[in-house]
């Protein structure tokens, strides 16, 4: 009978369940597809569409970047593999679920959690975080409702690594240059509007500590019309000597180079970038206000009573994404990171982890796909142990019974809205229009 | 008549690639290809190798040169210098695969996938 062989064929061949379908997730299917003859891969994602931030996170203006789903989506031809989007893990199915049908389940459910400043005044009108601000221009559903206020000439974005560079690149950058990309038209056209002309990029830190490329940099400073006044004297020169820290020296050597080029004169659009501040308050009238700091090399913030006030009328906060597992009893968690060994986080219940989820929020591409590389190896070492202890493991066939009601979005619907927001795109002269609410994007994968 | 003259140039070198679990793999590859040229037509599938497709905008085709051949490839650009910054576990001979093109000199060389990441286990 079917439910023999559906028996039988779970019996002899591992079922692999993914909780995430970025970077993280869709290295650890590649690697086990690859490296197992008969694995089934089966991945969830909480939103209807895959991708994680490489869809909702990597900048309009980074298309290259977004290659990489060309190699995601020859993964998910195999017909080991499965997707299964809309489904909410812990909320949906939960993790106790997960771990009796599968194998082995491995969270790549990226770093979820927006930090905040807490300081006074985080609430006040049009202060964001970066969560907020990247969601909303690249067509998230659960950002759509932002409401930005770009009426104000002048925007204070506070840390200084490559998602602050991102936004301030999107602030000070001519919608010309994006309109035919994927980012939202309704994004594009408010900032179009936009009378933004003053960033103001503020670390806590000196440069030496800034978390972002010198490519990155140049990307806003090679811009036409921008002056800028980059603050390069807290250099600490012998420091700069290790292969380790080669990011930070041809950072450094970059701003020497084009903070004598120029000085601020009166163009068009102003970046200044401005070291050793630490956030203090958001004042209500929209200002906000950072204390002074006294530190050249040293990591360890020394706060000085000093404070400056920067007169502003938008504040994005990008001081990065926190962690949080998915269900504490299960997942052990210290210093925002899953505690692990070599990707294992409970040999037990056959649960891993890989990406920002496990390693917290930093890094690019290249680091999350090691990430995965590491922890799909170590899955497959412990593979044929699991399928000895946990005999009765039945795969997606099992846990869709606790899915009667939703829902669930295929690799075959992704491929239906994939195919539409190209379509839509191209009428507007776009690489794609992004669908923008969790409803509608249900309703086309089912057409 | 005449007799056909062997062609004396040759547009094809051997080179070997050790992959991320150090296995060597020796190919005939074409002078002016990248080395992600190679990887992708001779289907090497390297784990995470290339994910941007040669646009420079990934680093994981990060390769390690020996030192005598390093020294004679043409000097990096910008681009490269700016993706190598995220490499992961840079040495002082390291490339971009997708940016090196193979030249004849390079007959017989070896190059090296950056391996500490899968160190943790072996398969
Ligand atoms: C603004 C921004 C710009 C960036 N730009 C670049 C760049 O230019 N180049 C570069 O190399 N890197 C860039 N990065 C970094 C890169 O995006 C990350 O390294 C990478 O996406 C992390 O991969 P991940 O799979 O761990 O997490 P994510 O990409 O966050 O994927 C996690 C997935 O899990 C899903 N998920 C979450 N919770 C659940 C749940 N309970 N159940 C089911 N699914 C769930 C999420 O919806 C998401 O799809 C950028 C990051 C940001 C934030
Ligand atoms: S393939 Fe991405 S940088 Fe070479």
């Amino acid at each position: 009978t079917y439910a023999q062989r559906r028996f039988q064929s779970s019996n002899t061949n591992p079922q692999i369940c993914i909780v995430g379908s970025g970077p993280a997730g869709f290295g650890v299917a590649q690697f086990i597809l690859k490296n197992h003859p008969s694995a089934q891969v089966d991945m969830f994602e909480k939103l209807p569409v895959p991708f994680g931030l490489i869809r909702y996170g990597v900048s309009p203006d980074h298309q290259d970047v977004k290659n990489c789903i060309n190699g995601y989506t020859k993964t998910a031809s195999s017909n080991r593999f499965s997707f299964h989007g809309n489904v909410d893990v812990g909320k949906d199915v939960t993790l106790v679920q997960l771990c009796s049908n599968y194998h082995a389940v491995v969270l790549c459910h990226g770093a979820q959690e927006e930090r905040r400043l807490g300081i006074n005044g985080q609430d006040s009108r049009n202060v964001f975080t970066s969560s907020q601000f990247v969601g909303w221009y690249n067509g998230n559903p659960s950002y759509q409702n932002v409401d930005i206020d770009l009426s104000g000439n002048t925007a204070v974005i506070i840390g200084v690594g490559n998602v602050a560079l991102d936004c301030a690149r999107m602030l000070l950058k001519p919608t010309k240059m994006l309109e035919d990309t994927d980012i939202t038209s309704s994004a594009c056209n408010k900032l179009s509007t936009s009378n933004i002309n003053r960033v103001h990029l503020v670390g806590r830190r000196g440069p030496m500590q800034m978390a972002c490329t010198r490519k990155e940099l140049s990307e806003i400073t090679d811009l036409e019309g921008i002056s800028k006044k980059l603050n390069y004297i807290f250099i600490c020169n012998n420091c700069l000597t290790d292969l380790k820290r080669r990011k930070q020296q041809r950072l450094i050597k970059y701003l020497k180079k084009v903070a004598k080029v120029s000085p601020l004169s009166n163009s068009e659009k102003q970046l200044f970038v401005e070291y050793l501040l630490t956030p203090h308050s958001v004042m209500s009238d929209d200002d906000g206000s950072v204390t002074g700091g006294d530190n050249v090399y040293d990591p360890d913030i020394i706060p000085t009573d000093e404070t400056h006030h920067i007169p502003c009328q938008l504040v994005l906060s990008c001081i990065g994404n926190d962690n949080k597992p998915l269900d504490s009893r299960l997942v052990p968690f210290s210093s925002g990171k899953i505690d692990h060994i070599g990707g294992r986080v409970n040999a037990e219940l056959g649960l891993y982890a890989s990406g920002w989820c496990r390693d917290g929020a930093q890094g690019v591409l290249a680091d999350s796909s090691n990430s995965s590389m590491e922890t799909a190896a170590t899955v497959l070492g412990d593979i044929e142990d699991l399928m000895q202890r946990k005999s009765n493991c039945n795969g997606h066939n099992s846990v869709f019974n606790f899915l009667n009601e939703k829902d669930i979005v295929s690799w075959k619907g992704w491929t239906t809205i994939d195919q539409h927001e190209i379509n839509q795109g191209k009428k507007l002269g776009k690489i794609r229009e992004k669908v923008l609410s969790v409803n509608e994007l249900i309703e086309i994968s089912k057409t | 008549t005449f007799h056909s003259s062997p062609i004396v140039a040759q547009d094809k070198i051997t080179i070997n690639l050790i992959d991320r679990k150090g296995k060597k793999h020796t190919v005939q590859a074409n002078i002016d290809d990248t080395i992600l040229d190679v990887v992708l037509d001779k289907e090497l599938n390297f784990e995470s190798f290339g994910v941007c497709e040669g646009t420079v905008s990934c680093s994981t085709c990060h390769v390690v040169f020996s030192e005598d051949v390093y020294s004679k490839l043409e000097e990096p650009l910008m681009d490269e210098m700016d993706m190598l910054d995220l490499a992961c576990g840079l040495t002082e001979t390291s490339r971009l695969g997708c940016q090196v093109y193979l030249t004849e000199e390079m007959d017989g060389m070896t190059v090296t996938l950056p391996r500490e990441i899968t160190d943790a286990r072996e398969i």
